[in-house]
């Protein structure tokens, strides 16, 4: 066993073991020490996912050698560790860029409390990330659940208390779907490691009755994901989480906790069911058409938006629209475009969110159409990301979310008949209206004249500024590089099952 | 996915128009920046916008062109948005959403492209054979989808509304490369799709075809038609642009070598033509502050040869021989009866001609009001604009650089002629 | 020659050359005549420089061998005469400059479509290939229907220009309006040019073509008809000059349907028609000059202004009563030769009719011999009517009277240029077998004439009748009816009603009809008026805004997340109910 191979369990363990501490640990420690964990972690993998593009195979950790049936499991291929790189970052990137607001908003002694939440929700979504068990998943799964909760509930106010209180009952109705999933699963296979499931299920008949409780469980794990990932119709508790959150908060939750849930939902599907019963499961022409419509009523409503974070909220909704549009091809092509698109919009979206902060920053601490116009003449870092932000949502060459949405049209011209009609107007449609609200936001960011005076006391902290230059040529890094991040996820893909 | 550039026939010939107009108008714009705020803004914009046209010309697959149209709208929406105004910031936005929505309907003959033609654009179009009817029918949707939606910049009917809005509000000399060069760059991406990427054989001579060339013959229509209604000067030349381009348009979709030569000459004449008459009106704006045709009466005693300018112009844009504008109807109007498609090949023609009266009717009534103001009422010329100045030397020098482009264009036609048959042999 | 992308064709004989000929003396008079009649008028230089640019331009026209030669030549004519025709910048001018231009231009554009079709169909625009060019066409199976459909549009800007009815509406308020030199060449010699292109459309498409032959005689004969009427009516001195043109136009095109429809017997059309063309010609250059040395002196065209101004000044009475003569047909005068001419070709028409069998375009065409003769009546009534108010009557206003008896009105140079068109005619009258017979035979070959089986006896009594029998309808016409009705205890009115104005009435209000923007602008707006968003905010009614706000509240509430939730389960427990 190569040594780098360790970087699975240890992300693991570094990250619980340096989240403990914080409890114990003032503010400014912690702060420093879960910056540092972070960094490590984010290290490590990429030296993992530099072993994988070097040729390693997949491999899996049994942990504490304790083999299937009876132990658990860990598994790492280029996919995952490719993920947990992107998590890894981009919470670094979100946390240094968003640090001068968590200083401000969060009370001084619960500082470290805030550290705790962020390090735990990063620990469960690598755990999500290289789970090959369906229970653990779960675990992880309530574990993400819980800390997101925390730091959306860190700013404190009473709207903060109503949104996560929302968000809570809604996103536990999801892990109870999951939860009774995994029980039908259970019941039926008698596994609960996702390779034996998916040899006990590649046994079955297809069109035998043995096979219905194995389509229910695939259905409930898919509805519950889809709850807990924001998918219209169930997305209404992601606006209020977003404007009342910090903008870091806000930025790992539309960039990060959303989309750990739908990489499990991708991994649970291609290593349970394969690729071929996938057509067959009509969950899938559900998740399309939920998809399509996410992508046009997201649009919509942010259109009807005077406030900065909510229209951003939005156009999440929307963005996860096209990654359950991809899920909900059913081909490889299709799953292979979602993860792309999760990839791309993780750094985008974050991005987005931070730069927000920095806007309300120079606006007096409001969000709303009105306070904001000429932020971005003011707080000259926030503004260009935001354009750059704004260009790769709409779909500008050279930017990450062109790149996105060309393959989501290429995998979408591939399907037959309806679905194929479906996608490509969903595509077509959602596309011109994310235009709208984006080219209204850059316009007021830097319409009005006069007004480029920033406020007294205001400066750049250094690490925001890191912050934001590094999000920019990630971006347009992701936006060259696509050839390269095909490569990857077909990569990816052929370790997967 | 790569960004390819290479350079053939028709890029060269797009480079040099829009070198060409860009330094002229350029020259022009020296002067007019004084009335200007942000100079420095406007130039960069200006430069930039061009910049993006050259990598448009070199382009050589359908990506690349299409990140350099996506890159233009956004870096001549500056040039719109120059003054600030209320009206110009919603000018900027309506041009960039139209923009952009023409380039997200471009976006699916992309990903149709990269399935089923070549990588690189091949003369005579590389698209792979052995259709079915259902896949046909999907890849002839995409195509025509695609064509509307470069023809937004181009002018073409239902996405053209935002030329005639857009240019009242920017500075002259932005006005004058909007109409004049940049929408050529629409006409360049539609004849890459048509020739060089698809080919005609899937289009021509079905309903898309048809399609196509009602859209163009109707924005012909409607264009001088509501040009003819307008009273700002400016408002009345965008329209007039949505309309002339529609003819290149026009020759573009009938598919013919004939029509398309006329259409190449037309590209050349409509843009040296409606530059002057942009410039011209900037330079009354200028010089004068006038921005209504009622006010034009009788001007022409005191800016000579800007209205000297001004008619040469107009009369090529009527399609009066000797002058540029005669010859490329003359193609169009062969090309698409040689062509022989039921009904729409001679009411193309005609059609062109209804225009050309509607030309006639709403530009040389100002050059025949600026020059023989109303003596009603005992009135004499010089009662008319009686504090109005001619227009200063640098601006005169462009104007009168493309009246006399005009009338050699015009007359000494034929190796135009020559050239573009042959360039345009190459593709069928 | 290539010049604007089109290869030139020039040819100068035969007919081409005659006519380059006609139009070089008729602009030399004129200009020459230009430096008296200008001389106190602003703008000399725009004048003369188009007038010399309208000279190049016709010549153009005339001497062109293909058709995208003369659609060249004749747009740049158009504009430079329009000019000319603008030329006073008053009101009135500008308003006649209009109408002219848009005819023009209108006529211009149909022409240009008919070309379109022509070259379609045939693939050659020379003259020279035409006719071999449709047979091959219609061998193949062309349609001749589309053939015919290029002929008319082309004869529409021909016509247009010629001044053929229903497109004869600019001459009678142009020409008039004009200097008078430039109206003499207006009258004389641009409508020539519309008449040079209806001949090569008529005689290289279309001969021996039944329908368009009878479709040229009728067009001739409503527009002589017509014009000569407005002349009678007509009060202003160049007005009924340029209605009368309008009505000569008439003969000639009516002589231009003869040569189509006599085939090869066409020998008396052909002549005909050439001769009259250059009578005309001449006739109007030696009148309007006339009536341009009236004005020139007067500065008034009323003819009650201008009665009795001829009475003391002989040189000026012989010069308009050879025009006068000449155009009515008075035998001895070239005018009655030409006339004849054309009479003889109805005539010949109407036995050629009856002998294949066409017994119902035999009547027709004696009802035209008919008319021609009664037209004619009506010319020498208008003539008369003008020569007997300027040289005969007394004008009822004494002081004028007494300043009208000044012997003076031109100086050599002007009398110079009326004695040449005069001469002209009195030589050609006199000699008809010498001058008129050489010169119709020349341009015999462009009008695809050919040669008359016997001579022609010009003073023979059958011939002569025609010539009396008109003549006397107008002096009946003239003694009956100008002098009771026409004028009012002696002074002429106009009863023509104004409000009867083909312009007026139906041309103008068409356009406007047309030009409206109606649902051309509703489809204009059409994508940006899906602004579904800002209707909905515009509805600011106190209820409505209750009801918004109560919405949205609802809207971000979680009961409504829930609900929507649930909805979502519902459809999809649904959807895998029915297919699994």
């Amino acid at each position: 066993m190569v040594l780098i191979q360790n970087a699975v369990a240890w992300s693991v363990l570094i990250l619980i073991v340096s989240g403990v501490a914080c409890a114990a640990l003032s503010g400014k420690v912690a702060k420093w020490v879960a910056t540092f964990a972070v960094a490590v972690v984010g290290v490590m993998n990429i030296f993992l996912l530099k072993y994988f593009l070097d040729g390693g195979e997949y491999f899996r950790y049994s942990m504490g050698h304790y083999g299937a049936p009876v132990g658990n499991e860990l598994r790492s291929g280029p996919l995952e560790a490719a993920m947990c790189v992107v998590f890894c970052f981009v919470m670094l990137l979100s946390i240094m860029g968003g640090r001068k607001h968590i200083e401000e908003d969060i009370k001084g002694k619960k500082q470290n409390l805030y550290y705790i939440s962020a390090i735990f929700l990063l620990c469960s979504m690598i755990a999500l990330v290289n789970t090959n068990d369906l229970f653990t998943a779960y675990v992880f799964i309530e574990i993400n659940t819980i800390t997101a909760c925390g730091i959306i509930l860190a700013k404190e106010g009473k709207t903060a208390l109503a949104a996560s209180t929302r968000y809570l009952i809604m996103s536990l109705v999801g892990s109870g779907m999951f939860l009774i999933g995994i029980c039908i699963m259970y019941g039926a296979t008698g596994h609960l490691l996702m390779e034996p499931i998916r040899d006990f299920v590649a046994g079955i008949d297809p069109s035998s009755r043995e096979m219905i409780p194995v389509q229910v469980s695939i259905a409930l794990f898919a509805v519950g994901m889809a709850l807990k990932s924001a998918l219209w119709p169930f997305h209404s508790w992601l606006p209020e989480a977003h404007s009342s959150a910090t903008a870091t908060s806000s930025a790992l939750l539309s960039g990060l906790v959303l989309k750990a849930y739908i990489f499990l939902l991708v991994k649970v599907i291609y290593r349970v069911l394969g690729i071929k019963l996938l057509s067959q499961n009509p969950i899938f022409d559900v998740l399309l058409i939920l998809g399509a419509g996410a992508m046009i009523m997201g649009s919509v409503n942010a259109i009807r938006e005077k406030d900065l974070k909510r229209m951003l909220a939005y156009s999440s909704v929307g963005q996860i629209g096209y990654i359950y549009l991809g899920l909900g091809m059913g081909t490889l092509a299709g799953l292979s475009a979602a993860v792309i698109q999760i990839l791309a919009h993780a750094s985008t979206k974050a991005m987005l969110f931070i730069a927000s902060g920095g806007i309300m920053d120079v606006s007096g601490g409001s969000k709303k159409f009105k306070d904001i116009e000429g932020a971005g003449k003011r707080d000259l870092f926030a503004g260009i990301a935001f354009i750059v932000g704004s260009l790769s949502m709409i779909g500008i060459p050279l930017f990450a979310g062109f790149a996105t949405k060309y393959v989501i049209a290429s995998a979408a011209i591939e399907l037959a008949g309806v679905r194929e009609w479906i996608a490509i107007i969903a595509i077509v449609v959602s596309a011109i209206l994310t235009t709208i609200y984006y080219v209204n936001a850059v316009l007021i960011l830097f319409g009005g004249k006069d007004n480029s005076k920033k406020p007294e006391g205001f400066k750049y902290s250094t690490e925001y500024i890191i912050a934001m230059v590094v999000f920019i040529v990630l971006n347009i890094a992701i936006g060259l590089n696509i050839n390269n991040l095909i490569k990857l996820v077909e990569l990816g893909f052929s370790m997967f099952a | 996915m790569y960004f390819t550039f290479a350079a053939d026939a028709f890029s060269w010939i797009f480079l040099a128009l829009i070198t060409f107009m860009w330094i002229t108008v350029g020259i022009f714009a020296t002067k007019y920046a004084e009335h200007i705020d942000h100079k420095k803004r406007f130039f960069l914009f200006y430069i930039l916008t061009y910049l993006m046209l050259v990598l448009l010309c070199f382009s050589a697959s359908y990506l690349t062109m299409y990140l350099s149209f996506e890159f233009m709208t956004l870096l001549s929406m500056p040039l719109v948005l120059h003054d600030e105004t209320k009206e110009a910031i919603a000018a900027a936005k309506k041009y960039l959403y139209y923009s952009i929505f023409g380039a997200t309907l471009a976006i699916l003959g992309l990903v149709f492209a990269n399935r089923y033609a070549a990588d690189t654009f091949v003369a005579g179009g590389s698209l792979v054979s052995g259709l079915s009817e259902s896949q046909t029918l999907v890849l002839q949707i995409a195509i025509f989808l695609s064509i509307v939606g470069f023809g937004a910049k181009a002018g073409l009917f239902p996405l053209h509304s935002w030329l005639p809005t857009a240019h009242p509000v920017a500075p002259a000399p932005a006005s004058a490369v909007l109409s004049g060069v940049i929408t050529k760059a629409g006409v360049l991406c539609i004849i890459r799709v048509i020739y060089f990427v698809f080919g005609t054989e899937i289009i021509r001579g079905t309903w898309v075809q048809y399609a196509l060339i009602s859209l163009a013959l109707l924005t012909i229509f409607l264009g001088s038609l509501m040009a003819y209604q307008q009273t700002l000067i400016k408002k009345r030349f965008a329209y007039s642009s949505v309309s002339q381009v529609s003819y290149v348009l026009f020759g573009v979709f009938t598919m013919n070598p004939i029509a398309l030569t006329g259409a190449m000459l037309h590209v050349i004449y409509h843009s040296v033509i409606k530059d002057c008459l942009f410039l011209v009106s900037g330079a009354v704006i200028f010089t004068n502050h006038k921005h209504g045709i009622a006010e034009l009466e009788g001007i022409g005693r005191k800016m000579p040869i800007t209205f000297a300018c001004f008619t040469v112009a107009s009369l090529g844009l009527v399609g009066v021989p000797p002058f540029a504008g005669f010859l490329s109807k003359w193609y169009l109007a062969t090309g698409s009866l040689a062509e022989g498609i039921p009904v729409l090949s001679w009411l193309g023609p005609a059609v062109l001609l209804a225009s050309a009266l509607l030309t006639a009717a709403y530009l040389l009534s100002i050059s025949i009001k600026a020059y023989f103001p109303s003596r009603e009422g005992g009135k004499t010329p010089a009662d008319y604009c009686v504090d109005d100045k001619e227009a200063p030397n640098r601006m005169l020098f462009s104007m009168i650089l493309l009246a006399v482009l005009v009338v050699i264009l015009g007359v000494v036609a034929q190796p135009w002629v020559n050239l573009f048959i042959d360039v345009v042999g190459g593709l069928f | 020659m290539n010049i604007c992308g089109v290869d030139l064709g020039f040819n100068f004989t035969g007919f081409q050359l005659i006519y380059t000929i006609v139009a070089c003396i008729m602009w030399i008079c004129s200009l020459l005549f230009s430096k008296e009649y200008m001389a106190h008028y602003e703008n000399k230089k725009r004048y003369y420089i188009f007038m010399v640019a309208t000279w190049i331009a016709t010549v153009g026209v005339l001497a062109s061998t293909n058709f995208l030669t003369t659609f060249i030549f004749f747009e740049i004519m158009s504009f430079t005469s329009y000019l000319l025709v603008i030329h006073e910048e008053t009101p009135g001018p500008m308003k006649a400059g209009e109408t002219y231009l848009a005819v023009a231009v209108i006529g211009g554009m149909v022409m240009l479509m008919g070309l379109f079709l022509l070259h379609d169909a045939l693939g050659t625009l020379k003259f020279a290939e035409l006719t071999a060019a449709k047979e091959a066409y219609l061998l193949a199976g062309g349609s001749s229907k589309r053939l015919f459909a290029a002929g008319l549009c082309i004869l529409f800007g021909f016509g247009a220009k010629a001044g053929m009815v229903p497109l004869h509406i600019w001459l009678p308020k142009a020409h008039p309006i004009a200097p008078a030199p430039a109206s003499a060449l207006l009258s004389g010699i641009l409508t020539k040019s519309g008449i040079f292109g209806a001949i090569v459309v008529s005689v290289c498409l279309f001969f021996e073509n039944q329908t368009w032959g009878v479709m040229m005689a009728s067009i001739g004969m409503v527009t002589m008809f017509l014009g000569a009427l407005l002349g009678v009516f007509s009060i202003d001195l160049k007005r009924t000059l340029a209605c009368s043109s309008v009505s000569q136009i008439g003969f000639i095109t009516l002589g231009i349907g003869m040569i189509v429809l006599l085939g090869e017997e066409n020998a008396l059309a052909s002549n005909g028609t050439i001769l009259h063309m250059i009578n005309h010609s001449m006739i109007k250059l030696l009148l309007f000059s006339a009536a341009g040395v009236v004005y020139m002196n007067l500065h008034k065209l009323n003819l009650n202004d201008i009665r009795g101004y001829g009475k003391n000044k002989p040189a000026l009475l012989v010069l308009f009563a050879i025009g006068a003569a000449s155009i009515s047909g008075v035998p001895g005068t070239s005018g009655y030769i030409s006339k004849t001419l054309l009479h003889e070709s109805i005539v010949e028409y109407i036995e050629h009719a009856a002998h294949l069998g066409h017994a119902g375009l035999s009547n027709l065409f004696s009802v035209y011999e008919w008319v021609f003769l009664v037209t004619g009546g009506l010319t020498f009534c208008y003539m008369l009517k003008l020569f007997i108010c300027i040289f005969i009557e007394d004008n009822k206003d004494w002081a004028l009277r007494e300043k009208y008896k000044n012997k003076y009105c031109m100086n050599n140079l002007s009398l110079g240029c009326l004695i040449v068109p005069a001469a002209i005619l009195t030589i050609m009258g006199l000699t008809p077998y010498l001058t008129m017979n050489g010169i119709a035979a020349g341009a015999r070959e462009f009008l695809h004439g050919f040669e008359a089986e016997h001579a022609v006896h010009y003073f023979t009594w059958v011939n002569l009748k025609g010539s009396i029998i008109s003549l006397s309808i107008g002096a009946v016409l003239y003694l009956g009816l100008v002098r009771i009705f026409f004028m009012d205890d002696g002074v002429y009115k106009n009863l023509w009603p104004a409000k009867v104005d083909l312009e007026e009435l139906v041309y103008r209000p068409l356009i406007a009809l047309l030009l409206k923007p109606g649902i051309f602008k509703y489809i204009d707006g059409i994508i940006d008026n899906f602004r579904f968003m800002e209707w909905y905010h515009s509805h600011h009614g106190r209820h409505f805004k209750k009801f918004h706000e109560a919405y949205l509240y609802a809207r971000d509430s979680m009961s409504f997340g829930l609900f929507l939730a649930a909805f979502g389960l519902a459809v999809l427990l649904v959807f895998m109910l029915i297919s699994l």
